[in-house]
């Protein structure tokens, strides 16, 4: 289970391969499970001095290779979290996009306006798969249930992102509770990035340019 | 380790974030397009002279100019330091206090809610009288004011803003046509002369000046926010800085220069009688011999526009405030929230349509005059409200740089911020002192209290306010002025940043 794929799912209609999200909050949303891609296996931790490379083996799927090397590249430039997070939300929705598309996930769709082609579409091709973070997710909170590592970690990237509300929508005020609690307990690297990620979702909503 | 192996390298994620930033151009052009030149040089100029009586108003806005460019120095200085540098509830709860910060934080929805709705007034007004005179079509001020409403409703809540290319192209069509249309008035002058008499500094000494001092401020409200993009631009330290100074320096001389072309070509004693004649169309009236139909129908339409533009501008700004606010709880976090999907401030956006609204129908109600008690007396008040930011923002930067210099100059710590106060602070005082005069109604009228009382009680409001989250709520407290960066409005903030804090 990969992360970064299972939020693009949740974060797009399974459907029509419509977004559900707002475009900063989906970019840097994907930015940000990039990163929590390589907190999982340890790669990376995250604090507030910045992104710490724990281990510099190469990960086996490439496009954790390819973000781990920018990382790497310039770690000695000590940038913030924020400006990682900023830098991979130019292309993470894209890079995971192509990940889906490579692996037989997605089909891609030009969308149109006007006869013109304006951006492009990736739709699931099975449409059971492509809802399946979702209804898992939704369902165990709706239940109370415990969650594992990885489904908390999407939990956290749907609260940070907004995606939350949805999520859980017409749910009584207690699961939001329990919701948010069950993040709390994330490992702190995790935490900490996802604190960021909410923290520049906010900022944007701020800025006066929407792109 | 690694700094030292690395570097002449470029960095990947320096140039590629280097490539979406911002310079100079790019944020005058965004800061003045939200001033909207043409509203003020036709409509807040005119009803300056109209209401105030005041022959000074030109030599005001140079003034003005020239203070709240020495205010810049210490305002720009101080956002290279805050977090939230958009909104100077942050500079006065950093500078002067949590409590004053939180009065500043009422005191700007009520300011910037005034200045948006006060504008339906000139943009509905100005919309009927022209569709009446140029098309024949008769409709009331109010109704077009609802239908502007119900545009700036929707492109807010879908977070909408005009497209900078159109900002930029409405901006040069305005200047071009605000400098032709004074261009022409000097060069036809009325009594055959052009005069000089209303920049004379005298005016700045006489009586009554206190009211179109302000009506200056109000024209300039907007130029605060190049600190917005102070994360956006090139070179953070430089390119604000920069932006503010040029904003500032070329509305002070549009504004100021346009005004006093009015004077030249109505005649220096004619000048008030005849704004108040014309009122919003004096500028139009006095050009159209000289220039015939088609640029006075031009000047009309970007006059419409301008307004609009400042419509939906002041309109995301409340959104903004009430959004920061929100998330740091300090007004009720409902107004934090976003659009899922749009990613606009929804709440905030709403709230400040629905006071919107109230007003416009209050005033249907009341048959009041969209240009006097709308446009100019809410707008007005608007700016005395800013005013009083301004001078609290001011004073704010003193006491910020007082604990630590963080590597500043004397004359942007000090001097500079010390000067702009006393002067923010006169000219706040003549404002209070004669706001019979900016209304227009006599010494002994209450609504010569009642503008400037109500800012006193939403600061009084504020203060109270800050008193009970104090109280009851230490996180929220503790966090006031962070806006998205402060830790209540954050879900995975650490658990016990108050221990921490109050610890360091």
């Amino acid at each position: 289970m990969m992360l970064g794929d299972d939020f693009f799912r949740l974060a797009h209609d399974d459907g029509t391969g419509r977004p559900r999200l707002h475009a900063k909050a989906l970019n840097v949303g994907c930015g940000a499970a990039l990163l929590a891609e390589l907190i999982s296996t340890r790669h990376i931790e995250v604090d507030d001095t910045g992104v710490l490379i724990k281990n510099r083996q190469p990960p086996e799927d490439s496009l954790m290779h390819f973000v781990l090397d920018h990382l790497v590249k310039e770690e000695g430039r000590r940038h913030s979290v924020s400006t990682w997070l900023t830098f991979f939300s130019k292309d993470a929705a894209t890079q995971i996009a192509e990940r889906l598309l490579r692996g037989g996930h997605v089909r891609m769709t030009p969308v149109r306006k006007l006869g013109r082609q304006t951006g492009l579409l990736y739709i699931p091709v099975d449409s059971n798969q492509a809802a399946r973070p979702w209804a898992v997710l939704s369902q165990l909170l709706r239940r109370h249930e415990p969650l594992a590592y990885n489904e908390l970690a999407l939990a956290g990237l749907a609260v940070a992102t907004g995606l939350e509300r949805w999520l859980l929508m017409d749910a009584p005020a207690e699961t939001f509770d329990f919701l948010h609690n069950q993040v709390a307990t994330l490992w702190p690297p995790m935490t900490c990035l996802l604190r960021y990620t909410h923290e520049v979702i906010g900022e944007a909503v701020l800025a006066h340019r929407h792109k | 380790m690694p700094l030292a192996r690395t570097p002449a390298t470029a960095s990947n994620v320096a140039n590629t974030l280097a490539r979406s930033k911002l310079g100079t151009p790019a944020v005058v052009v965004f800061v003045m397009a939200a001033a909207a030149p043409l509203t003020v040089t036709a409509g807040g100029a005119t009803s300056g002279f109209a209401i105030t009586g005041s022959k000074g108003i030109p030599v005001a806005y140079l003034a003005v100019a020239v203070i709240l460019a020495l205010f810049a120095v210490g305002y720009v200085a101080m956002s290279r330091h805050v977090v939230n540098a958009g909104s100077f509830y942050s500079y006065v709860s950093r500078g002067l206090g949590k409590p004053t910060g939180v009065a500043a934080a009422f005191v700007a929805v009520l300011a910037y809610n005034a200045m948006q709705i006060g504008l339906y007034g000139g943009f509905g007004a100005v919309l009927s009288g022209w569709l009446h005179d140029r098309f024949g079509i008769s409709i009331a001020w109010w109704l077009c004011a609802l239908i502007g409403w119900a545009i700036v409703a929707v492109l807010g809540v879908l977070r909408i803003d005009l497209n900078g290319h159109v900002l930029a192209v409405m901006l040069a069509a305005e200047v071009a046509v605000a400098g032709l249309f004074a261009i022409v008035m000097i060069t036809h002058p009325a009594e055959g002369s052009v005069s000089f008499s209303t920049l004379s500094p005298s005016y700045l000494i006489a009586p009554g000046i206190g009211a179109a001092l302000v009506t200056a401020v109000t024209g300039f409200v907007g130029f605060e926010a190049t600190t917005v993009f102070s994360e956006e631009t090139r070179d953070p330290r430089r390119t604000v800085a920069r932006a503010t100074y040029i904003a500032v320096a070329i509305t002070g001389l549009l504004y100021g220069g346009s005004a006093w072309a009015l004077t030249v070509a109505s005649g220096p004693d004619k000048i008030v009688a005849d704004a108040q004649q014309y009122s919003t169309e004096l500028i139009f009236t006095l050009v159209q011999p000289h220039l015939g139909q088609f640029f006075v129908d031009l000047g009309h339409m970007l006059f419409v526009t301008s307004l609009f533009a400042a419509l939906l501008s002041f309109h995301h700004t409340v959104g903004r405030y009430l959004f920061s606010l929100g998330r740091e709880k300090v007004l009720p976090s409902f107004l934090g929230q976003t659009s899922r999907v749009t990613g606009a401030p929804k709440w905030g956006s709403v709230t400040q349509s629905v006071l919107a609204l109230a007003a416009l129908i209050g005033y249907a109600i009341a048959h009041a005059d969209p240009i006097i008690h709308l446009f100019f007396w809410v707008t007005v008040s608007g700016g005395l409200g800013v005013l009083i930011l301004m001078t609290l923002t001011s004073a704010a930067v003193i006491g910020f740089f007082g604990r630590d210099r963080l590597g500043e100059n004397t004359w942007r710590r000090i001097t500079a911020p010390a000067l702009a106060t006393v002067a923010l602070g006169w000219i706040l005082y003549l404002t209070i002192d004669q706001f019979d005069v900016l209304l227009g109604v006599t010494p002994d009228s209450p609504l010569r209290w009642l503008f400037p009382a109500s800012f006193g009680i939403a600061a009084l409001a504020g203060l109270a306010w800050a008193g009970l989250l104090k109280a009851w709520s230490p996180v929220v407290y503790e966090a006031i002025g962070m806006g998205v960066n402060a830790a209540s409005a954050n879900p995975f903030a650490p658990a016990a940043p108050l221990a921490e804090a109050r610890q360091s």
